[in-house]
C-alpha cells in the first residue's frame, strides 16, 4: 500500500504570520494521492487549499508563512526536509504546477517557447534537442501554429492559449504528479471546458496524479475521482467524488453544495409594467485602429447592431463569451464609452445623443456594478465617503446623503459603523455589497451590474445574489445582468440576450431560451457549463434542479 | 520594415522639434536687450549711425523679419551658428572643441551611475531587510540628499589634497605632451574624480529606482512560476526579475541621457573640466549670445537624439511598447 501513494501529506500544518486572523493557513491536514487519480481540493478563499498546494510545491510565500509541522512525503521521501537543490530538480520535472491568472503567469517580456524551454534547461535536456520538444509540446496543448506561436509574446495570446501554455510548461518533462491551483476559474466557460478536456486527456494518456484546486463544485462533478472539502485549513469530508456529491455528510459541504447556482426549471412572473425604462435600439460600438503611413485602418465591431427593452423590476441578462460585446454594451449603456451610432432611449430623452453636460443629470439614473470590487472603490477613501459622493455630486444636501447612505449600509447587510472604515478592511462579498450600496444611493431607475458576482466564492455569490433579487423587488429597479456564467443569470433574469462577436444570437424568455437554444452558439455555451450530469436535489427546492 | 516604421516617424516628428527650436532661438535673439549692430559696434570699438547702418545692411538686419528667419535657418541648417565676436572664433569651432570632453565625461558618469546603481539595487534587493540592504539605502539616501558640488569639493580635499592620489582639475596634465597609450591614461586619472562626483548623484537614484522595482516584480506571478519550473535562483533573478524591472530604469535612463551634453555644469566648473557646460556658462557671464544660442541648439538636438535612443531601448526591452504606439 504505502509504494503505491504517490504523495502523502502528514498532519501538516503551516503557520501564518501574526498579524492574520488566525493562527494557522492549514491545520493538521492528511490526505494521499495515489497514480493516475484526480483529487479535487474544494474550498473558500482563505480555506487554505491554495496554501496547501504551495506548500507541496516549496513555494510558500517569504513573508512569515512557515511549515510548521508534519511531513509531505513524495514517493516515500520528504520534501520539507530535502535539500533546496534536490527539490529543485523536482520542481518542474517530476512535480508540476498551473497557475490561477494565466494572464499574469508568464514573463511579459519573455516569448513563449523560450518560457517552456527554460523547463527543459534547468532540468538537463541537451540543448539540440529542446526547439523540438517545445514545438511538440505546444502541439499537444492543442496550440494552433506552434513555431510560429513559440515566439510571440504572452501579450499577444488570450487568456485560453496562454493557459495553455502554462500547461505545456508544466508537462514538459511529464511530471507524476500535476497540481492545478484554480486553472480555469479566469476563464470562460467554453475555454474552461476545452482546458478541462485537456487536462483530462493528458492525466489519462500519462497516469499522472492530480491535485485539482478549485471553488466549483460543477468542475469537480466533471472531473473528480475524490474530493476534500477543506474550511479554515481543516479537511472537513473527504471521499469518492460520487459520494461526497450526492450524499455530502458534513454540513458544511451541504451547504456549499446548496450554494451552487442551478440552472431554473420555471420562469420568473413577468414584470407587470408594459412601458420600459430604457429602450436601446440598434447599439454600435467599432474600435478603429490607429493607422500610420504604412498600416492599414483596422476596424473591430464590439457591439453590431444592438437592441433591447428593459422594463421597471425586470431584469435581463447579456450572456457570452469574453470578447463577445457583453461588457461594452453596458458600458455604453452608462455612457462610460460612446457608442458610434443607435439610440438609448430613456423618458423619451436619447441618452446616446447627448453630449458630456447635458448628460450629467441623466448620470444618476442609470448606475453600474463592477466585477472587480478590490479595483472598484477607491483605496483612500473611507466607505461613506464613497457612497456619499454621487448624491452630493447632484446637489443633494450633507444630512439627507448621510442618513440616505446609513439606511443603504444597514439595507445591503452592512452597519453604519462600516461608513467610516475604508475598502481594504472588507471582504470581497463585504465589498461588492459597498459598490451595490454606493449605486444606489443616487436612486437610479435602472442598475447594470457587469459580472458583479463572478469574482466570488459561491455562497457568498448566493448571498449578493439574493440581495440584488431583494433590492430589484423592493425599488422596482429594472437591471441589465452581465455575466458569462449562464447558470446565475438563468437564477436572476427574466430574458436574456446571448451574444457573439458583437451581435445578438439569441434572445428570449429565459428558461425557453436555456431549455431549448436555436442557435448553435447558445447550446455551445450551455454543454460548457460544468457538473451538468450531476444530477441532485438539495434542499428539495424544485425551482432550482438541474434539468440537464 | 516593420520594425523601421515607428523609427522613421520618430525621425519625422524629431525634425519638426529641432525645426521649432530653431525659430525659438532666433525669436531669442530678437529678445536679447539691445539692437545686435549696436553691440557688434559696441564689439567693435565704434559707434557712429553711418558704421552702424552699414552693419545693419551688411548683416541683412535692414530685411523684414521672415526674410532674417529665413536666412538664419539656411544658415543653422548648414551648421553656421554664427561668430563670437568675444573669442574671434566661429561658434561650431569652439562647441565642436569642447563637445568631446563633455561627452567623455557624462558618458563616464553615466555608465558608472546606471552600472554601479543596478547593482546596488539588485544587491540591495535581494537582500532586503538585512545590515547589506540598509547600508546601500543608507548610501543612497546620503548622496541623493547632498549637493553635487559639495561632493566634488569634499572629493578634491580627500583624494588630491590630503591622499595626494588624483589630480584635482582639468582634463590632462599640462604641458606633459604625452600621446597615445600614456595621453589616454593620462586623462583616465584625470576622469576619476569628475566622473565619479557627477556619478554619485545619480547611483543614488538608480539603487532606489533598481531596489524599488525589484522588490514589486519579485512577488509577480511569473515570478512564482519561474520557481515552479525549477529554475536556479540566479537564472530567475537575472531573466524573469530584473529584466521587468529594469523597465522603470531605462524611462529613467533616457531622461538622464538627454541632459548628458548640458547637465555637467558645476561638475566641470569645479573641477575645470574644458566642457560644454563652462563654454555655455561663462558665454552666459560674458553676454556672449551666439556662444549660448550654439549651446543651446546643440543641446536642444542631443535630447532629441537621446530621446529616440532610449525610445530603441524601451521597445527592444518591451515588446508590448510596440502595439501601444
Amino acid at each position: 500500500m504505502m509504494s503505491q501513494r504517490l504523495l502523502s501529506v502528514e498532519n501538516l500544518t503551516i503557520a501564518l504570520p501574526s498579524a492574520g486572523d488566525r493562527v494557522n493557513a492549514v491545520e493538521g491536514l492528511s490526505f494521499n494521492l495515489n497514480p493516475g487519480e484526480i483529487l479535487c481540493i474544494v474550498g473558500e478563499s482563505g480555506s487554505g487549499k491554495s496554501m496547501t498546494a504551495s506548500a507541496i510545491m516549496g513555494l510558500l510565500p517569504d513573508a512569515g508563512v512557515k511549515v510548521q509541522s508534519g511531513r509531505i512525503l513524495f514517493r516515500g521521501e520528504d520534501l520539507l526536509q530535502m535539500s533546496d537543490e534536490r527539490f529543485r530538480t523536482i520542481r518542474g520535472s517530476r512535480i508540476g504546477m498551473i497557475f490561477q491568472e494565466p494572464m499574469t503567469a508568464l514573463n511579459p517580456v519573455m516569448q513563449v517557447g523560450d518560457q517552456i524551454e527554460e523547463v527543459l534547461e534547468a532540468h538537463g535536456i541537451p540543448k539540440a534537442d529542446r526547439p523540438g520538444r517545445v514545438l511538440s509540446l505546444l502541439n499537444a496543448v492543442g496550440l494552433p501554429e506552434p513555431a510560429a506561436l513559440a515566439r510571440r509574446y504572452p501579450f499577444r495570446l488570450s487568456g485560453g492559449q496562454r493557459q495553455r501554455v502554462v500547461i505545456a510548461m508544466a508537462l514538459a518533462l511529464e511530471p507524476e504528479i500535476l497540481i492545478a491551483d484554480e486553472p480555469t476559474t479566469a476563464l470562460d466557460v467554453t475555454t474552461q471546458a476545452q482546458i478541462l478536456e485537456l487536462i483530462r486527456g493528458i492525466q489519462r494518456s500519462q497516469g499522472m496524479g492530480v491535485i485539482f484546486i478549485t471553488h466549483d463544485f460543477g468542475v469537480v462533478a466533471d472531473i473528480a475521482d475524490r474530493v476534500a472539502v477543506m474550511q479554515h485549513g481543516r479537511i472537513v469530508e473527504i471521499g469518492p467524488a460520487r459520494e461526497v456529491l450526492d450524499q455530502p455528510a458534513d454540513a458544511y459541504t451541504q451547504s456549499l453544495i446548496r450554494a451552487v447556482p442551478q440552472f431554473r426549471e420555471k420562469p420568473l412572473p413577468p414584470s407587470p409594467e408594459a412601458e420600459p425604462v430604457v429602450r436601446v435600439r440598434g447599439l454600435n460600438k467599432t474600435y478603429v485602429t490607429q493607422g500610420g503611413f504604412f498600416t492599414p485602418v483596422r476596424e473591430f465591431k464590439a457591439l453590431d447592431d444592438i437592441s433591447f427593452d428593459i422594463r421597471r423590476g425586470e431584469t435581463v441578462g447579456l450572456v457570452g463569451e469574453s470578447g463577445s460585446g457583453k461588457s461594452t454594451a453596458g458600458r455604453c449603456l452608462v455612457r462610460l464609452i460612446d457608442p458610434n451610432g443607435g439610440s438609448i432611449e430613456y423618458k423619451n430623452t436619447d441618452l446616446a445623443k447627448l453630449s458630456r453636460s447635458q448628460l450629467r443629470p441623466f448620470r444618476s439614473k442609470i448606475q453600474i456594478v463592477f466585477q472587480d470590487p478590490y479595483a472598484s472603490l477607491n483605496p483612500r477613501h473611507t466607505v461613506g465617503q464613497s457612497i456619499m459622493a454621487g448624491p452630493l455630486a447632484h446637489g443633494i444636501d450633507a444630512k439627507t446623503a448621510r442618513e440616505r447612505m446609513n439606511r443603504l449600509l444597514i439595507r445591503v447587510g452592512l452597519d453604519e459603523a462600516a461608513a467610516d472604515r475604508f475598502p481594504h478592511e472588507f471582504s470581497g462579498g463585504q465589498r461588492q455589497r459597498i459598490g451595490i450600496a454606493r449605486a444606489l444611493a443616487v436612486e437610479p431607475d435602472l442598475l447594470v451590474a457587469d459580472e458583479a458576482v463572478s469574482a466570488l466564492d459561491v455562497s457568498v455569490q448566493a448571498q449578493v445574489l439574493e440581495l440584488l433579487r431583494d433590492i430589484r423587488e423592493e425599488f422596482q429597479l429594472a437591471m441589465l445582468f452581465i455575466t458569462h456564467d449562464l447558470r446565475i443569470a438563468s437564477q436572476l433574469c427574466h430574458r436574456v440576450l446571448v451574444l457573439h462577436k458583437g451581435r445578438v444570437v439569441e434572445s428570449g424568455e429565459t428558461t425557453s431560451v436555456f431549455r431549448n437554444p436555436r442557435d448553435s452558439y447558445t447550446r455551445s455555451l450551455i454543454d460548457a457549463v460544468p457538473g451538468r450530469e450531476w444530477h441532485h436535489s438539495p434542499g428539495g427546492d424544485s425551482t432550482t434542479r438541474s434539468f440537464a | 520594415m516593420d520594425k523601421l516604421r515607428p523609427i522613421i516617424g520618430r525621425l519625422l516628428k524629431s525634425i519638426a522639434i529641432i525645426a521649432t527650436i530653431i525659430v525659438l532661438n532666433f525669436l531669442l535673439i530678437r529678445l536679447a536687450p539691445g539692437d545686435p549692430a549696436a553691440a557688434m559696434a559696441g564689439e567693435a570699438g565704434a559707434a557712429d549711425e553711418a558704421f552702424m547702418a552699414q552693419l545693419r545692411e551688411q548683416f541683412g538686419l535692414d530685411r523684414p523679419l521672415y526674410q532674417q528667419l529665413a536666412y538664419y535657418f539656411a544658415d543653422v541648417v548648414r551648421l553656421d551658428l554664427g561668430y563670437s565676436y568675444r573669442q574671434r572664433e566661429a561658434v561650431v569651432e569652439l562647441i565642436l572643441d569642447r563637445l568631446p570632453a563633455t561627452l567623455l565625461l557624462t558618458i563616464s558618469g553615466f555608465i558608472v551611475a546606471l552600472g554601479l546603481g543596478v547593482l546596488m539595487g539588485v544587491t540591495s534587493a535581494m537582500r532586503v531587510g538585512r545590515l547589506t540592504d540598509r547600508l546601500i539605502s543608507l548610501f543612497a539616501l546620503l548622496f541623493y540628499a547632498t549637493p553635487l558640488f559639495w561632493v566634488g569639493l569634499m572629493a578634491i580635499m580627500l583624494f588630491s589634497v590630503w591622499l595626494g592620489w588624483l589630480p584635482s582639475f582639468g582634463m590632462e596634465s599640462v604641458g606633459a605632451g604625452y600621446a597615445g597609450w600614456t595621453r589616454a591614461a593620462d586623462i583616465a586619472h584625470h576622469l576619476i574624480l569628475p566622473a565619479g562626483t557627477l556619478g554619485l548623484f545619480y547611483v543614488a537614484v538608480y539603487t532606489r529606482l533598481t531596489r524599488a522595482s525589484m522588490l514589486e516584480v519579485k512577488d509577480m506571478d511569473f515570478v512564482r512560476t519561474a520557481r515552479a519550473k525549477g529554475l536556479r535562483h540566479g537564472l530567475i533573478v537575472r531573466r524573469h526579475i530584473l529584466r521587468n524591472a529594469m523597465l522603470p530604469v531605462i524611462t529613467f535612463a533616457g531622461i538622464q541621457a538627454g541632459q548628458l551634453v548640458g547637465g555637467a555644469v558645476l561638475t566641470e566648473t569645479v573641477f575645470a573640466w574644458p566642457g560644454i557646460g563652462r563654454l555655455a556658462f561663462d558665454a552666459l557671464l560674458q553676454r556672449d549670445y551666439p556662444v549660448l544660442l550654439g549651446v543651446f541648439f546643440v543641446t536642444s538636438v542631443m535630447v532629441v537624439v537621446f530621446n529616440i535612443i532610449t525610445d530603441m531601448a524601451y521597445r527592444i526591452a518591451d515588446p508590448r511598447i510596440e502595439v501601444a504606439s
